[in-house]
């Protein structure tokens, strides 16, 4: 390509050729003294200036270090431009070359210039000082990538550096004094991403292509990055427990079933109590729907049948039942079962909380079972609204659900 | 100094070539730029340019005082308008102040030079900012969008001046 290039520019007119020269010899002008640059140096965003400009520039200001052209960080040294500076040598090399040129007084002011710049850059440069060691000498604002909560610190000393002291501190860091010469605020948000993004990809990377498939790894990449923002269900519906929308039902429903399993263990112990003394009433008025459920369930062991029966009931209530069977264990024999009595309280706690909202909005589900105790009540009404808020099709509703729950707690109590 | 004058040959050669040339959008929105006295003092500068196309500026010419700072370029120019001649929401109409970023220190940077800088102003002609006023009463009627009223105020205050 440079080939055809060099063709084509041979080629042009004489004064095409003037006009790219002097565009050339432009582009060896440093934008800050105008001046052509004896000693270039390039920022790291590309931009070319004299070593005595960018050295002013850089000394100079007491705010955070930007580049003068286009204003992004300057976050390491420039270093010297060798190709400028050797097109600008090579031009004045052809031009000293003619006697007249080098003894007219503009072209001598302009050699001048030029070893005061260069002998000033190799002092500098044999001093180990370029830039008065304004790179050594000061620090950086960094985000500790293992820092969860992006807290800029000075790269020096590692102190917590608070973006709004620093404006009125001169840009020093307060612990070591160094001049800090990043954008604090700058840099603590980029960072943060690029953390986050460095974590999921290491993650991601280290999984087996054989074990899961591209579907299942760009699952589990979205989770991942949908994490930081997204809280568990757990903890979603504990921190908004006073609030009552659809989604945070949603978001309740796979904890519930879960904890349906860890009830079963009770279920076996406290069924018969429950049913006898509490239940009769609510049993009989289910009993169609039960009767449903026993159809369906006679392949099973007879032993279960009971036990199935007073699942129904108890799933139907769900978390209820754990509030009335431990209230009722608890006074027949307290010392044993408080333990289980907390540990339930602790996971129902939330939903009786949760659930004390719907009261006024479903207060006439809640009429039907008014021979139960509140909590009792509450906890039923939470369960309803699961999937069914419609008086009209709640029963048939109702049942499809518990059906689908026996189900459940028939696998669940084969684990046992 | 070295710079200011580098920077008045350039805007000499400049201002000769944009009379020929008609390409550029800017090339006719500066009428003068040079130094008030150049054989004396290259410090104070004075410049004329257009009022944009457009806006209630269109027609009339505007005189803008510039003072070179001895650490000029490493400090900002000073562009003020002529007193009591801008109506415009970002300049002080009584003093000609003006409320652009680069001309504070910690906006400007010393590869901006007095051309560029007078474009940037011409623009802001353009442009208005009502969210920093200078001249609160037109940039309430900027922010509130009654255009007509702020016209006429603009035109009104224009006019005095021609008579």
């Amino acid at each position: 390509m440079s080939d055809k290039l060099s063709v084509y520019l041979v080629a042009r007119s004489s004064k095409v050729k003037n006009k790219i020269l002097l565009r050339l010899l432009e582009s060896l002008n440093c934008s800050i003294c105008h001046d052509y640059m004896f000693v270039p140096m390039m920022t790291p965003c590309g931009h070319n200036f004299c070593y005595g400009c960018l050295n002013n520039w850089i000394t100079g200001g007491s705010k955070d270090l930007n580049c003068p052209q286009c204003r992004s960080t300057i976050n390491e040294a420039p270093r010297l431009n060798l190709i400028l500076r050797e097109t600008l040598d090579s031009i004045i090399e052809f031009l000293n070359e003619k006697k007249k040129v080098s003894r007219d007084a503009q072209f001598k002011k302009i050699m001048e210039s030029k070893s005061m710049e260069l002998s000033k850059y190799k002092k500098d440069l044999d001093k180990d000082n370029l830039f008065e060691s304004f790179f050594k000498n000061s620090a950086m604002a960094v985000v500790d990538e293992d820092d969860d909560e992006g807290i800029p610190r000075c790269s020096n000393c590692h102190w917590e550096i608070d973006p709004d002291d620093l404006e009125d501190n001169d840009n020093v860091c307060p612990h070591c004094n160094m001049r800090i010469r990043n954008s604090v605020q700058n840099i603590s948000n980029r960072n943060s991403e690029v953390t986050n993004l460095r974590t999921n990809d290491a993650i991601i990377v280290g999984l087996d292509d054989d074990e899961y498939s591209s579907d299942e790894i760009q699952q589990i990449h979205d989770d991942l990055v949908r994490h930081p923002n997204a809280d568990s269900p757990e903890i979603y519906s504990d921190s908004d427990l006073e609030s009552d929308s659809n989604e945070d039902e949603e978001s309740l429903i796979p904890r519930k079933q879960s904890n349906k399993h860890r009830d079963n263990f009770y279920d076996d112990e406290a069924s018969e109590d429950y049913d006898e003394e509490d239940n009769h009433t609510k049993i009989n008025r289910n009993e169609d729907r039960i009767s449903i459920n026993s159809a369906e369930d006679s392949e099973d062991d007879s032993d279960l049948d009971g036990f199935i029966e007073h699942d129904d009931d108890a799933l139907r209530d769900d978390g209820g039942i754990v509030v009335n069977e431990a209230g009722h264990i608890s006074s027949n024999d307290e010392e044993e079962q408080n333990s289980d009595y907390y540990e339930h309280n602790d996971d129902e706690g939330f939903v009786s909380g949760d659930s004390l909202n719907d009261e006024s909005d479903e207060s006439d589900h809640l009429e039907e079972h008014d021979d139960e105790d509140d909590e009792d009540d509450d906890e039923d009404d939470e369960d309803e609204d699961d999937g069914d808020d419609d008086d009209d099709d709640r029963d048939e509703e109702r049942s499809r659900k518990r059906q689908r729950r026996s189900r459940v707690v028939l696998d669940g109590s084969d684990d046992e | 100094m070295s710079r200011i004058i580098k920077e008045y040959k350039t805007i000499q050669k400049q201002l000769n070539n944009n009379r020929n040339n008609q390409d550029d959008e800017f090339n006719n929105i500066i009428v003068s730029l040079a130094p008030i006295d150049p054989d004396q003092d290259l410090t104070k500068w004075e410049a004329v340019i257009k009022g944009p196309q457009g806006t209630p500026y269109y027609g009339f010419n505007f005189i803008l005082y510039i003072t070179i700072p001895q650490e000029y370029p490493t400090v900002p120019p000073f562009f003020e308008f002529q007193p009591r001649s801008m109506p415009h929401c970002n300049v002080n109409y009584n003093t000609g102040e003006i409320c652009l970023d680069i001309l504070k220190q910690d906006h400007w940077t010393p590869v901006w030079n007095l051309m560029s800088t007078l474009k940037a102003i011409w623009l802001l002609l353009k442009d208005p900012v009502p969210e920093s006023p200078l001249n609160v009463d037109l940039a309430n009627l900027l922010r509130f969008g009654d255009l007509s009223a702020y016209n006429g105020l603009i035109n009104y205050y224009l006019n005095i001046n021609v008579v």
